[in-house]
Parts: structure tokens; C-alpha cells; sequence
């Protein structure tokens, strides 16, 4: 097993939230620099490629950003 | 591609992390896979917002945008039904629908994410294109051969506190052609800078803009900013698994493999004329619960290059409990960061492999008179 296996992606949680970003996806102590993709997973998602996930989250995220910034552009 | 550090766990072998700079990521590349995880999945991540209920309606909006869903009945894979069958009889159940509810232990179809003509939906297809068509486009500017080299920070705002506090304004972009060679330009940012780079892309980014630990931040000649924890904590799958050759049936048509063994499939796939790409190398899936459990996906494609031999090879994804790490190598945005992804590390992933590969050892020998496998 060590000598024949591999890496097989899935790579998340480089820049979780938690450690290092806020519960609105902001990178703690830096106003307005958001992180939205697999690196905020805090884990590898359960039995699944993280491709889904990722995509549920930006969903979710946008809603957010639409709803703080107005949808137009921002002020 | 690039090597990471030597893995303790592989026997000091580095792995080779696979990034690129694909418009729309690695859902252009990838294998089309629709897997929602099991659980509540963002329930426990302290998202504002991302309860359960507002999960499983951002899962369905998304999924509906990529047209995630079994392939119709013209494109169904070749031996997805002797991958359920032989799953069935090494004790493996058939789920008929994974979108009710993420089932903990079984095995079932691919849901790619494709248009029913075929053709995969990547994020580009789902979400760029469309603004790009539509009455928005005029909000939205796609720069290619373009590469962010760091965030700019600086304070200000009109009010008190807001003037003490950090802010992204903008990002500074080289010329992907020129490499580190070339000047920077500096974007603004009016209202927010959002990062969506990737798993190694992103961490880089920020590192590089000197959000990090102060001490790994001067040993890669970087100016420290902000104390976070970027890169640490990082977890990947291991890929394990056990292959059968089968000589009673042709090759699959699969994704990729078809098109690099079969001149004229390419040249249909190029004049238009067929579906292949909508034929994931990766046709059925599955999920373990021994240890920490496992991802299952399967192929019927030559894994050693196409032709090649016929090969039915399912593999083991454990869920890692291992945690690894990304640093800064150096202060460009050109030079990939060294990656630490322990794998195997902890012993409750290699005691899931383990026990995975065994388990798919029974699936293989279960498929051997269906498909004259050895």
C-alpha cells in the first residue's frame, strides 16, 4: 500500500473557516478579502468529491454578498 | 505538476499535486462527478447562515445549474450495471437515487455533471457564459493569460474604526506570459476582493500577501501582514485500489481515454458529432463506513494508456484524518508552494484503506464472468 499508492486530490482547508476566515468567508482581521472556494472546507468533504460542495458554498456565498452589497455593484 | 515534500507515509515518496490555470478551475478537468457528502456536510462549519435547510437548497440550485443527473439512456456506461451487479454480490447495495438522502454504504451510477446532448457543464458553462449572454455583461470583465501575484492591503474608511482596520483594495496581476520577469499592474478593488483560486491557489495567494505565520512568512522573503494560520490544517485523499483486466468485452468508451485510442472518435468528438466527453473515465461510485469510511469511484478505462490493456479498476478514497500543510517555497507567485500532504500519516487511514482494498479485491472477483476478468 505505501509503496504503490497515491494522492487522489481533494485537496481542502488551506484556508478554512475557523482558522483562518469568519463566519461570513472574510479572512479574519482583513475587511473585504473574501476566500470562496475549496481552500475554506474546513475538511475533505465525507465520501464525495469536494466539486459539489464547493459549488453549494459559492451559492450559499452569493446570496450573502448579494444581500450585504446590494446586488449592484456595491456602495 | 509538481513534487511534494517526501511522504513518511509512502515510504518517502513525494506525490505530484496537479494544479493548472483552467478559466473556471478544475471543474473543466475533472472527472464530472456529482457527489454530495454524507451528513449535514456545512451544518458544523459556523457559516453564517449554512444550516441544513439552507445547505440543501444551495445543493439543488447548483446542481440544477450544472445538470447534474444519470446519464440519459443513450449515453449510460457501458458496465455501470456490472458495477452494481458485482457490488451487490460482494455485499455492496445498489442506491437507486443519491439525491434524497447521501447514503452512508453502497453503490450507484455517476451523476455527471452534463447537458443532456452530452456536453459538460463546467462552472464557466453554468454560470460565466450566461452573464457574459445576458444583460449583466457589461458588469463583468474575464481576463485571461492573467496572473494575481498578491492581494494589496492598506487601511482606510470613513469612519474612525474603520480607518484603523486592514482592507483588501485591490490585487496586483502580471502578464501570465511575461512569468516573474514581468511589472505588475494594480487592479482595484471599489467594494471587495473574493479569492476562488482553488485549495492551492488561494492559500499561495494569501501567503504570499503576507497573511501567514510571521516566522515561515521571512523565510520565503515575505513581509508579514496579518498572523493566521494559512496552508496549516489541510487535508487530501490518499488513491488506493485494486484493478481487473477483462478480455470477454470491448474496451469502454469513456471520457479522454476513447478520444487519445480512437482517431475517429477524435475527429467526431472535433466536427461535434458525438457524446463522449459526457462519459466520465469514472462511471460508478460508492461509499464504505469501515474506519473513518471511504469514497469509491470505479473505472472501466485503460488506466496504463490507451489502447492499452482493458482495466476495471476501483479505487479507495479514505476520509482523511490526516492534516497537512502548504508553505511558501519562495516570494513568487510562479514558484509552487511545497506541499506536506501526510498521507497516511494517521493510522486510522491506512487501517480504511486497507480495509477498503479488500473489500473492492471481492467486487473484482464477483465481476469475472460477467466480463472475463482477471
Amino acid at each position: 500500500m505505501r509503496e504503490t499508492s497515491d494522492f487522489a486530490g481533494h485537496y481542502a482547508g488551506g484556508a478554512a473557516v475557523g482558522r483562518v476566515l469568519d463566519a461570513a468567508l472574510r479572512v479574519k482581521g482583513v475587511a473585504s478579502l473574501y476566500v470562496i472556494d475549496a481552500s475554506a472546507i474546513p475538511a475533505t468533504p465525507p465520501s464525495a468529491g469536494p466539486m459539489s460542495l464547493v459549488y453549494m458554498l459559492a451559492e450559499h456565498a452569493v446570496t450573502r454578498l448579494i444581500r450585504r452589497y446590494g446586488g449592484g455593484g456595491g456602495k | 505538476m509538481w513534487a511534494s515534500a517526501p511522504e513518511a507515509g509512502l515510504a518517502g515518496r513525494p506525490v505530484t499535486p496537479r494544479t493548472g490555470s483552467t478559466l473556471c478551475g478544475s471543474s473543466s478537468i475533472n472527472a464530472a462527478q456529482w457527489a454530495e457528502p454524507v451528513g449535514d456536510g456545512a451544518a458544523d462549519w459556523s457559516v453564517a447562515g449554512l444550516e441544513a435547510t439552507a445547505a440543501r437548497r444551495a445543493y439543488a440550485r447548483a446542481s440544477k445549474a450544472v445538470g447534474a443527473a444519470v446519464a440519459p439512456p443513450r449515453l449510460r456506461y457501458a458496465y455501470g450495471d456490472a458495477w452494481l451487479a458485482a457490488a451487490r454480490r460482494a455485499g455492496l447495495p445498489t442506491v437507486d437515487d443519491v439525491t434524497k438522502a447521501p447514503p452512508r454504504r453502497g453503490a450507484w451510477l455517476n451523476h455527471l455533471a452534463g447537458s443532456r446532448a452530452g456536453r459538460r457543464v463546467d462552472a464557466c458553462t453554468a454560470y460565466v457564459a450566461p452573464v457574459l449572454q445576458g444583460a449583466c455583461a457589461g458588469r463583468l470583465t474575464v481576463r485571461t493569460g492573467a496572473t494575481v501575484s498578491a492581494v494589496r492591503l492598506g487601511r482606510g474608511g470613513h469612519r474612525a474604526h474603520r480607518r484603523r482596520q486592514l482592507r483588501a483594495t485591490g490585487v496586483d496581476v502580471l502578464d501570465s506570459s511575461a512569468g516573474p520577469a514581468g511589472r505588475p499592474r494594480t487592479l482595484r478593488a471599489r467594494t471587495a476582493v473574493l479569492r476562488a483560486a482553488g485549495p492551492f491557489g488561494s492559500p499561495q495567494l494569501l501567503l504570499l500577501s503576507g497573511i501567514e505565520r510571521p516566522a515561515a512568512m521571512r523565510s520565503a522573503g515575505v513581509v508579514p501582514r496579518v498572523d493566521l494560520p494559512v496552508g496549516e490544517g489541510a487535508t487530501i485523499r490518499s488513491f488506493c485500489g485494486v484493478g481487473g483486466e477483462y478480455t470477454g468485452v470491448p474496451l469502454a468508451r469513456v471520457n479522454n481515454a476513447t478520444l487519445l485510442a480512437s482517431a475517429a472518435s477524435r475527429r467526431d468528438w472535433e466536427g461535434c458529432r458525438n457524446e463522449v466527453l459526457a462519459q466520465s473515465a469514472f462511471m460508478g461510485l460508492g461509499r464504505l463506513t469501515t474506519g473513518g469510511g471511504s469514497y469509491i469511484s470505479t473505472t472501466s478505462s485503460a488506466l496504463g494508456g490507451p489502447p492499452g490493456t482493458p482495466v476495471f479498476y476501483p479505487s479507495c478514497h479514505v476520509n482523511p484524518a490526516s492534516r497537512g500543510s502548504l508553505v511558501l517555497a519562495d516570494s513568487s507567485v510562479f514558484t509552487p508552494p511545497t506541499a506536506y500532504t501526510v498521507l497516511f500519516e494517521a493510522g486510522a487511514d491506512m487501517t480504511a484503506a486497507v480495509a477498503c482494498v479488500r473489500h473492492l479485491r471481492r467486487v473484482v472477483r464477483a465481476f469475472a464472468s460477467a466480463l472475463g476478468m482477471v
